[in-house]
């Protein structure tokens, strides 16, 4: 990761945090929310996106099954990881292990890359996931996080 | 009673199943925790100590099966134990499996996460059925519990009230027994005691045999009575003698002072009985000098019969009175004192002065007849002949009696006999005698006269007296007397002769013409 990247980062959090008080934390600019381009869901608070891809909010408005795409690529996993989710991804692997474990759900979707995110979801519509902000491109559509 | 088997079943079912379904739950749920560690963590080691575990719980399903076969008749079904242990088997064969999937390395393929979805799925459904299972045992725990304690409850109850009936029967029975064997018995026993006491009778009892202990004190006090009514008086009998015997009692002691008086004794003497006893027994007797209690020590003049005392009542009346003494012994002889008796013998005293009178004097007019005249006369004689002096002996006779006594009748005649005599005993002396020799016959012996001189005035005197006229309520008549005189010892000292002589000179006075006396003429006789 780029140094720069980095302080840009803390930046941003420490800019974040100073204006909004202690807030849910933005988006930062590394990666970006998206879902199926006909997904008529424009933007989501970021408390939602949390439960969603902790599994606790498992259907769309529509009524349709969220399906969940973790992307490995492993700088995009971790800054979504522990920005949206406050967990860092060993500790998120766990968390879903355990569910698998206790019977209640398989495993989400894991995919290598942004690239594979965004192949995969152009064919699913019922998908979301996160991929660097800089491979956003026509086959998904980002997904706006509220505060 | 249930007491010792319910008392077991707890200790030999309930107890062990109790810690076996909670060990059982724990084991599972430790072997849960373990297993998902080893899981999370890729830890194998952890899984290692789930191998223990699982060989306790087998042996555990093991023992509680056993105990399920050994007591058929509790609410667990052996089936549905087994059916668990077979369930369990199959899922610690799934868990085995997932063991080796446990490295990291390992991709978790979507076919291997439904095997690890179905064990855990397994798993919780096993999980819940080892705490329904712990639970229920649980459940039937209590209830046996509660079961104990309700029927250990009404054990209680049942063996207070048992206990209650027990005391009660034994206190009937206890009650019936002493009622028939002692104081039933007892209570006839004192009724004769009583009834002995009162009256005397006594009640044979019935045949006692030889352990029944009262029965045979009845007997034994029936013979008691029984000889000591045939062998004493008793003192009712003794009061009864006393109470009703006629004379005075009066017991005194040795010091002289009255111990005990009868109701005789106080009657007659008037005093209370307070009044009696403890005071001197002199206090009763007239001339205590001459009283035979004086010294009641001197024994020899006991016992005393009959003698005639003197008495004193509280109100100073004297009366004669016989008394009677002995002396009263106790058991070693030694004198306790005096049995005293008095009888009152006033009325004694009275009728024999009585019959002494009617011996000696005349019925009508009291005075003295032929025979004490014929007394005197000869103690005159004597007593002229010892002291030298002269007495003069009358014979009277009325002069015209009979026609009073015809006309006027025997009754006017035998007053006028009375005054006669009246008026004849008025005119002599005290030492000298009037007496009435029957019909209209008179004597009177006159004592210590110097001559005849002194009889014939007493003579014309008498005469005189005799010729005032007798009046009783409106009859009156008049007679008159003739004397006859003799004197002694001028006409001889022999009773029969003086008493002839004077008769004769009554005869001559009646000659010379009545209403006259006449001395005995010895000289005229001896000169004619």
């Amino acid at each position: 990761m780029h140094p720069l990247k980095i302080i840009s980062i803390l930046t941003a959090a420490l800019a974040a945090l100073l204006f909004l008080g202690g807030g849910p934390v933005c988006a930062g600019p590394d990666f970006i929310v998206v879902a199926h381009k006909d997904n008529p869901v424009k933007e989501l608070p970021a408390a939602q996106v949390k439960n969603i891809f902790l599994g606790k909010e498992r259907f769309w408005p529509d009524g349709s099954a969220i399906t969940l795409i973790m992307n490995k690529n492993d700088d995009i996993h971790e800054s979504f990881t522990r920005t949206m989710l406050q967990k860092s991804p060993a500790q998120l692997s766990v968390y879903w292990k355990k569910i698998l474990y206790s019977g209640a759900s398989m495993l989400p979707l894991a995919v290598k890359d942004d690239e594979a995110v965004k192949s995969y979801m152009s064919q699913h519509k019922n998908t979301i996931s996160y991929i660097d902000a800089d491979s956003l491109d026509k086959q998904v559509r980002q997904v706006e996080v509220t505060p | 009673m249930g007491q010792y088997n319910r008392l077991s079943k707890l200790e030999e079912i309930w107890f062990p199943m109790a810690s076996l379904g909670t060990d059982m739950r724990h084991l599972f749920k430790t072997k849960i925790d373990r297993h998902e560690d080893a899981f999370l963590t890729g830890e194998k080691e952890l899984a290692t100590e789930f191998d223990t575990l699982n060989n306790v719980l087998l042996d555990k399903f093991s023992q509680m099966e056993e105990i399920i076969q050994r007591h058929p008749q509790i609410p667990l079904k052996l089936a549905s134990i087994q059916k668990l242990r077979e369930d369990y088997m199959v899922n610690i064969k799934l868990a085995k499996a997932i063991e080796n999937w446990m490295d990291e390395a390992v991709d978790l393929t979507p076919k291997l996460q439904r095997e690890i979805q179905q064990h855990g799925r397994q798993q919780r459904s096993l999980l819940e059925r080892f705490s329904s299972l712990d639970k229920n045992i649980s459940t039937y725990f209590i209830e046996a519990i509660q079961r104990n304690k309700t029927t250990t409850l009404h054990n209680t109850f049942f063996l207070g009230g048992l206990f209650l009936l027990v005391l009660l029967l034994a206190t009937v029975i206890i009650d019936k027994v002493a009622t028939r064997l002692l104081i039933t018995p007892l209570a006839t026993l004192k009724e004769n005691v009583r009834s002995f006491a009162m009256t005397q009778k006594i009640i044979e009892p019935e045949e006692a045999s030889p352990s029944d202990e009262v029965g045979l004190l009845a007997s034994a006090f029936y013979e008691m009575t029984k000889d000591l009514k045939a062998t004493t008086v008793s003192k009712r009998y003794v009061d009864n003698i006393i109470r009703n015997m006629s004379g005075a009692l009066v017991v005194v002691n040795p010091a002289g002072l009255i111990d005990k008086v009868n109701q005789q004794a106080i009657e007659l003497f008037g005093y209370e009985e307070k009044d009696l006893v403890d005071k001197e027994a002199a206090l009763l007797f007239v001339a205590a000098k001459a009283m035979p209690l004086k010294n009641i020590s001197q024994l020899a003049q006991w016992p005393l019969k009959n003698v005639e005392v003197n008495c004193c009542t509280r109100d100073g009346h004297i009366f004669p009175a016989h008394f009677s003494g002995s002396v009263m012994d106790n058991e070693v002889g030694k004198m306790v004192g005096l049995v005293c008796v008095l009888n009152d013998i006033t009325e004694l005293k009275d009728s024999e002065q009585k019959l002494k009178q009617m011996a000696l004097h005349d019925a009508l007019t009291g005075l003295a007849n032929r025979h004490l005249f014929f007394d005197r006369l000869d103690r005159a004689i004597h007593e002229a002949e010892r002291s030298g002096t002269k007495f003069a002996l009358f014979f009277l006779d009325l002069d015209k009696f009979k026609p009073i006594n015809d006309t006027l009748g025997h009754d006017i005649g035998d007053l006028v006999l009375k005054t006669v005599a009246s008026r004849l005993q008025n005119l002599v002396r005290a030492g000298d005698t009037v007496a009435r020799m029957g019909g209209d016959e008179f004597t009177m012996i006159l004592n210590g006269l110097h001559s005849d001189q002194d009889a014939r005035k007493i003579a014309a005197k008498i005469i005189q007296r005799l010729a005032a006229p007798f009046t009783f309520g409106n009859i009156s008549c008049t007679t008159g007397v003739s004397i006859g005189m003799t004197m002694c010892p001028d006409h001889g000292q022999v009773a029969e002769q003086l008493f002839h002589w004077a008769d004769q000179a009554m005869y001559l006075a009646k000659n010379q013409g009545r209403n006259t006396y006449c001395l005995h003429q010895q000289s005229i006789l001896n000169l004619s």
